[in-house]
Formats: structure tokens, C-alpha cells, sequence
């Protein structure tokens, strides 16, 4: 913790991402990059991307991952450490009014 | 010092640095005009050329009174804690300086054509550039700025068909919405 409270921009380990995909049971399409895919009630509702080639996703890149997930900072933490699950994903789109 | 709470400080400090209104940081704000001739060539006009330059202008600021007043209490910190705080500032002040609205009027592929020009922001986060293309929600990563854009092109084709065979809740139908109406399949 630094002096200072600066937007502190985290890196992402593509298993992290990957491992929250799995856990939202979200619908994973391998390539270049990996695609994700959440579907409720038969629509799709979020479609997310991890692009593969950098590795490790630093600077803003898991901003606009999480930003594509629906997620805040403490969400993507949450699901990560199994305090969050589908249910409570669900809940949080259903907030937003993404599904109902 | 002895017997401060150091959090008030902190606290003070930050709010004189950070969050103080830019107009009473007494700075001279330059006064600028649109400039026909970058309009023309689709590059970022002299307006936000100088909208960066005082944005960085100010982050200088913010550091300078920052490291004042570090150096009147760095006695009380671990240096690691310091080091830390000035590699943050060092990349929240390449975030600010970095980033830059641009637009984009071709997919670089040959089956499609737009038929509008695509907003993306392009941003250098210290890592890499980023373009990302708000109307859309989507993104594109490379080393150089050209990397990027062709990242978000590729992005952006993928999410084209996928979007076209999907049945799609109604967040993403209006960016199916938008996007079927700008991209023409040749």
C-alpha cells in the first residue's frame, strides 16, 4: 500500500481470466486469442477477448477485460477467490439490466 | 511530526494535489483554435495536441508538490513505499499524456466496407498501445500504434460474424445494431 491512493492497475495471468471464464460457464473458443462467450437464456449476453500473444495482460489490458465482463476491480477478485459464483454473476448482470 | 496522525496528512495533501479544481492551480490555461489542416488529414488536431500538453502540464505540478512535500517527511517511510508511489505517479502521468481520439475508415479487409468512420481511443499505457473502439466495446493491443489498429480491425471482423450468427441479448443487439449498419459486405 502506497502513500497515496493511485488507480492501481493490476496485472491479469491469462489462467486468471481464463479460470473466471470456467467459473461464469461462460463458452471458451480457443485461437489467437481466446474468445469467451455468456449466454443466458439462450441469448449472449457478454462476449469477452484475451489476447494470447503478450502473455501476461499488464497496463490498462485488464481494465477493458473485466470492462467487457461487466466486472469491477473487487468483482473479478471475488469470482477469482470462488467468493463470487454464477449466481452472484447473474445478479450483478441483472443489476445492470442486462438480463431479467 | 511527532504525534501526527500520519493518514491526516496524507490525506491533506492529497486533496490540496489531486483534488483541487485545475483552475485555481495559477496556471496560465494556453488558448487554442481548431486547425482546418489537421481536420483534413484526419491526425489529432492542434486542440488535442494541447489538451494532452496541459493535462501533462498539470500532472507536473501534481508531482512537484508531491515530491516537496515527500522530501520534508520521507524520514517516516520505508524507501520500497516511496519507490513504489513514484513508479505509479510515473505511469498514471504516461496514462494522462497517452491517450488520443482517432478515426478509423477502413477494416483493412476485403470484404467489407465501412461505410462511417469508427471512433477509437489509442492509448500507450506503458506496456502497450491500446485501441479501443468505445461504440463497440472492444479492443486491439499491439506494440506500435499500427499494431493496435490492425488488432482492433481483426477484433472488430471477428465480431462481426459472430455477432451475425448469434441470437443476441438486447446490450448487444444495439451493437449489432450499429455495426451492421456501418459495415457493407462487398
Amino acid at each position: 500500500m502506497g502513500l497515496f491512493k493511485f488507480h492501481y492497475r493490476r496485472k491479469m495471468k491469462i489462467r486468471e481470466a481464463i479460470k473466471v471464464f470456467k467459473k461464469l460457464k461462460m463458452k471458451i473458443k480457443e485461437g489467437n486469442d481466446t474468445l469467451a462467450y455468456f449466454y443466458y437464456k439462450g441469448e449472449l449476453v457478454v462476449r469477452s477477448r484475451v489476447p494470447h500473444r503478450r502473455g501476461e495482460l499488464k497496463g490498462n489490458l485488464p481494465h477493458y477485460v473485466r470492462q467487457q465482463l461487466k466486472l469491477n476491480e473487487d468483482q473479478f477478485r471475488d469470482i477469482c477467490r470462488c467468493t463470487k459464483e454464477y449466481e452472484d454473476y447473474l445478479e450483478i448482470l441483472t443489476q445492470k439490466d442486462l438480463i431479467s | 511530526m511527532v504525534g501526527e496522525d500520519k493518514s491526516q496528512w496524507i490525506d491533506e495533501l492529497e486533496r490540496e494535489v489531486f483534488k483541487t479544481p485545475s483552475h485555481k492551480w495559477e496556471m496560465p490555461i494556453p488558448v487554442h483554435t481548431e486547425d482546418p489542416l489537421s481536420a483534413q488529414l484526419d491526425i489529432p488536431t492542434r486542440h488535442e495536441y494541447l489538451e494532452v500538453k496541459q493535462a501533462f502540464t498539470y500532472a507536473l505540478i501534481a508531482i512537484t508538490k508531491y515530491t516537496q512535500e515527500i522530501s520534508t517527511r520521507i524520514a517516516l517511510y520505508p524507501t520500497s513505499t516511496i519507490a513504489e508511489d513514484i513508479r505509479q505517479m510515473r505511469e498514471t502521468i504516461r496514462a494522462m499524456g497517452a491517450k488520443k481520439s482517432i478515426l478509423i475508415a477502413s477494416l483493412h479487409d476485403s470484404r467489407f466496407k465501412l461505410k462511417e468512420s469508427i471512433s477509437v481511443f489509442l492509448e500507450n499505457d506503458g506496456h502497450q498501445f491500446i485501441a479501443y473502439a468505445p461504440d463497440l466495446d472492444i479492443y486491439g493491443c499491439g506494440d506500435l500504434e499500427y499494431e493496435a489498429l490492425e488488432d482492433l480491425r481483426t477484433s472488430i471482423v471477428e465480431l462481426y460474424f459472430d455477432f451475425k450468427k448469434e441470437k443476441l441479448a438486447p446490450s448487444l443487439q444495439k451493437i449489432w445494431d450499429y455495426l451492421s449498419s456501418i459495415i457493407e459486405e462487398k
